[in-house]
């Protein structure tokens, strides 16, 4: 929220490195992490921590994209106008700004929760040994050919991508309703 | 009473002062109007007085409580300002009873203030809509309704006519005039339009590079502006040269008397305003001084002929050809056509720069 409202140098290029790690293919991240984790912080190697950090990493700037434009919908000139009117700035925040963004704020997760459900390169190479993830169970079972149980694993990944979408879908025509 | 007291304001953004020096003074139940260009500072002057910047010197006082000077600032939502800002700035997630509701402490936001208010301004029926569904005079008068809710000791109005079309623009800004007159609400109107500022204030105060140039009833502001940059931004202005013996002027248009009360220039050479419907045509070849119409701009109303007099040879020091403005409210000439110039009324004059 800070980069979008106030947009120094410092802010922008922190935003742009952001956007860098979404232009490299997730081999590439994974592996720099794998090199990273063994080389300077062996306890996190084959953790599923590690895994989380990578997908932070790779979809920060998915999800600061869906932010700022959701923020566009909440001007500054609303939480002054909540304050002339007598709101201190944490009321502000949560009466004006706050129901404003929350859609935006949602779609966003929801976007990176699904993007992060069906990631496989990256997990591949950085899951830790005998887990699996929906997507690596699904990509297991299909490399063996053995396509009946890969399907069971598809299913659930169509079924959790659907979910969200359907929510976010009613919670946006609600939201087309009213602004 | 004073509803609202700026004195000596300095506010300066790093290398560039903005406001330099302002002075204002706003009388309890009474509607003064900031009128000025833009970049002349008025968006800083109303962001200080709301408290969303601070003032390098000088301070403000709000109905006899000091909110900001060097020492000491009170933070906008303790200063009992009821801003309605240019579009409305109405919460776009709530309905038009809540937005009026926003500024109620909690248990009054169900109570029947709210009602009060939009029935006030005119709106009971539009209780249950959002924002989007109001067009932009409703949107206006729905935050008018917000900023008065709460009682506030003043309200700021920040251009808030401006994006509304001209028809529609009259008739909301009477019903809003009708409201703070009703409610005997301090306000401080901001806008860049003079015909609303002299029309609808008790007051108007000239905003022009960070000072205030003269604070005045609007006929004072017309009729004997402070300088001639003045009487040119707050109507249509003929500024002409001229001579000052005294007692009367002498212009290319004849000799005129100057209002009373205005600070009377040294005898000698004078810059004179004469507005355009101080000049009347007449029959050319009377004691009118001739002139020929340039062009007639026809607004309906009343046209603004321009005319460029041309006095007999024997005063070519005093013919200039410079071209006037004459106001006419019916059969305004064609161009091409001669006619005649009086003048009737008393002008304003100032002492011309030295040199010139």
């Amino acid at each position: 929220m800070l980069f979008v409202r106030h947009r120094g140098r410092l802010g922008t290029l922190f935003e742009r490195i952001g956007y860098l790690s979404q232009g490299l293919p997730g081999l590439v991240l994974a592996l720099a992490l794998v090199f990273f984790a063994i080389h300077a912080a062996y306890p996190l190697y084959q953790t599923p921590e590690l895994l989380v950090v990578t997908y932070a990493i790779m979809f920060f700037p998915l999800a600061l994209v869906s932010l700022r434009a959701s923020l566009a919908q909440a001007p500054p000139r609303l939480e002054e106008t909540a304050r002339s009117l007598g709101c201190r700035p944490t009321a502000a925040l949560r009466r004006v700004t706050l129901p404003l963004v929350a859609p935006g704020i949602a779609a966003s997760a929801a976007l990176v929760f699904l993007a992060a459900v069906v990631e496989l390169t990256a997990t591949l190479v950085l899951i830790p040994t005998g887990a699996n993830t929906l997507a690596t169970a699904f990509w297991g079972y299909q490399q063996n050919a053995s396509y009946a149980s890969a399907s069971r694993y598809a299913i659930v990944i169509v079924a959790i991508a659907a979910i969200p979408g359907c929510l976010l879908q009613r919670w946006f025509d609600r939201g087309q309703e009213q602004s | 009473m004073t509803g609202l007291s700026v004195a000596g304001l300095h506010k300066s953004y790093p290398g560039t002062p903005v406001l330099r020096g302002i002075d204002l003074d706003v009388k309890s139940g009474t509607l003064t109007a900031i009128l000025g260009a833009s970049g002349s500072g008025k968006t800083t002057l109303l962001r200080v007085i709301t408290g969303f910047e601070e003032a390098s010197h000088g301070s403000v006082t709000v109905d006899g409580t000091v909110v900001d000077d060097s020492r000491h600032r009170v933070r906008p939502e303790h200063r009992r300002i009821g801003l309605v800002p240019q579009d409305g700035a109405l919460f776009p997630h709530l309905t038009v009873r809540a937005n009026v509701a926003f500024p109620l402490p909690r248990r009054d936001r169900r109570g029947s203030r709210p009602d009060e208010m939009l029935e006030l301004v005119g709106l009971s029926g539009l209780a249950a809509r959002y924002p989007h569904q109001l067009s932009g005079g409703q949107q206006q008068r729905v935050a008018l309704a917000r900023a008065l809710a709460s009682q506030p000791s003043l309200i700021l109005l920040d251009e808030p006519f401006s994006s509304l079309d001209a028809g529609l623009r009259a008739s909301v800004r009477s019903d809003v005039l009708a409201v703070l007159r009703a409610t005997g609400t301090t306000a401080v109107l901001v806008t860049h339009d003079q015909d609303e500022a002299l029309s609808a204030a008790d007051h108007v105060a000239i905003l022009r590079d960070g000072r205030i140039i003269q604070a005045d009833a609007p006929r004072q502001l017309y009729q004997c502006p402070a300088d001639p940059q003045t009487a040119a931004f707050v109507g249509t202005a003929n500024l002409l040269e001229g001579t000052w013996d005294g007692t009367r002027v002498t212009t290319t248009l004849g000799r005129h008397g100057i209002y009373a009360g205005l600070q009377t220039p040294q005898p000698g050479q004078v810059t004179v305003l004469i507005r355009p419907e101080q000049i009347c045509l007449a029959q050319p070849g009377t004691d009118a001084v001739p002139a020929r119409v340039t062009a007639t701009h026809y607004h309906g109303h009343d046209a603004l002929v321009a005319v460029r007099p041309d006095p007999p040879g024997s005063q070519a020091g005093n013919g200039d050809g410079k071209e006037l403005r004459v106001r006419v409210s019916s059969d305004a000439p064609e161009p091409g056509e001669f006619v005649g110039l009086t003048v009737r009324g008393s002008v304003a004059a100032w002492a011309s720069p030295a040199g010139s």
